[in-house]
């Protein structure tokens, strides 16, 4: 229903924090095989990349559990808005717990790559587009 | 819906793909079982299957509450559910936007992050917390045959979906 969706959608945003503090990992993996040189280095920028991707694998494993436990919530008419953050609160719980996983492994990269490396791995953003109303 | 049109524009790639599956999903769970109805062949955009699903949901509504009383005040707070949506959807396009621009900074710092995660989960709260008030408020406005009626719609969906976004 709507309403069910609504919260799943709020949570998701959530999640999206969360796994934007990762990098698009096979574009990762790619530019440092291509681009780091020092073999050491390499390895262990990789090995960071993994683990990266392996948290993100496992919360969308434990997501999916905890997401069924809103839904039921959600299921019960008459429920309360506190039994609604409470069965929120492990999915909120757990994207906190990636998100200081990934600064951690984030901080550690920063420490085996050089800054001409790291706009490889986390190129900058396209310029945000001019607002809709100033538009011709 | 000028919020998830334009993000939809704007965005490409997996997360893109993924918020077009929840935006789809929030519609398609909205219209339940009407989506086969609305099924003529004619591709529609995302937005007009989004539209149709929405008008399809609103007349499921009133043939479920016979009251029109009570049916205008579930539609006008799924009218403000709407509403919501669009402005998480642009909210999390900024967001994503601004925690790429920080993780493209070498010289970032941690309290940088922190800084910008703290105003984030903030926004994300006010949100929730509508999105709870009004979930609660549509809860207590119908009854217990009316609520099941209306919940069945959509409960599959809701689990493809989330499957989608998770994967």
């Amino acid at each position: 229903m709507l309403i069910a969706i609504l919260i799943g959608v709020l949570v998701y945003f959530g999640s999206g924090h969360a796994t934007a503090l990762a990098p698009q990992i096979d574009r990762a993996e790619t530019a440092i095989k291509k681009n780091v040189h020092d073999e050491p280095r390499r390895k262990q920028a990789l090995e960071i990349i993994g683990q990266m991707k392996s948290s993100c694998t496992e919360f969308v494993k434990s997501r999916e559990r905890s997401a069924k436990s809103v839904n039921r919530a959600l299921d019960k008419r008459e429920v309360t808005a506190e039994e609604l953050r409470t069965a929120a609160a492990p999915l909120l719980a757990e994207e906190q717990q990636l998100r200081s996983r990934l600064l951690d492994l984030q901080f550690q990269l920063r420490k085996v790559l050089t800054a001409e490396e790291w706009a490889l791995v986390y190129p900058k953003p396209p310029p945000p587009p001019p607002p809709p109303s100033s538009k011709t | 819906m000028t919020g998830v049109r334009t993000f939809l524009r704007r965005r490409r790639g997996r997360w893109a793909g993924a918020i077009l599956a929840a935006a789809m999903l929030v519609f398609a769970a909205a219209g339940g079982a009407a989506i086969q109805g609305c099924a003529h062949g004619k591709t529609k955009s995302p937005e007009q299957h989004a539209e149709a699903e929405y008008s399809a949901y609103q007349r499921r509504v009133r043939e479920v509450v016979k009251d029109p009383a009570r049916a205008d005040q579930v539609i006008a707070l799924t009218d403000e559910l709407r509403r919501e949506i669009d402005e998480v959807y642009t909210k999390l396009a900024q967001s994503r936007g601004q925690l790429q621009t920080l993780n493209a900074n070498y010289n970032a710092t941690r309290a940088d992050y922190d800084a910008l995660l703290k105003q984030q989960d903030a926004e994300r709260q006010v949100l929730m917390d509508k999105a709870i008030s009004v979930r609660v408020e549509i809860g207590k406005l119908l009854t217990e045959s009316e609520w099941k009626s209306l919940r069945k719609y959509g409960v599959e969906t809701v689990d493809a979906g989330l499957k989608a976004l998770a994967s």
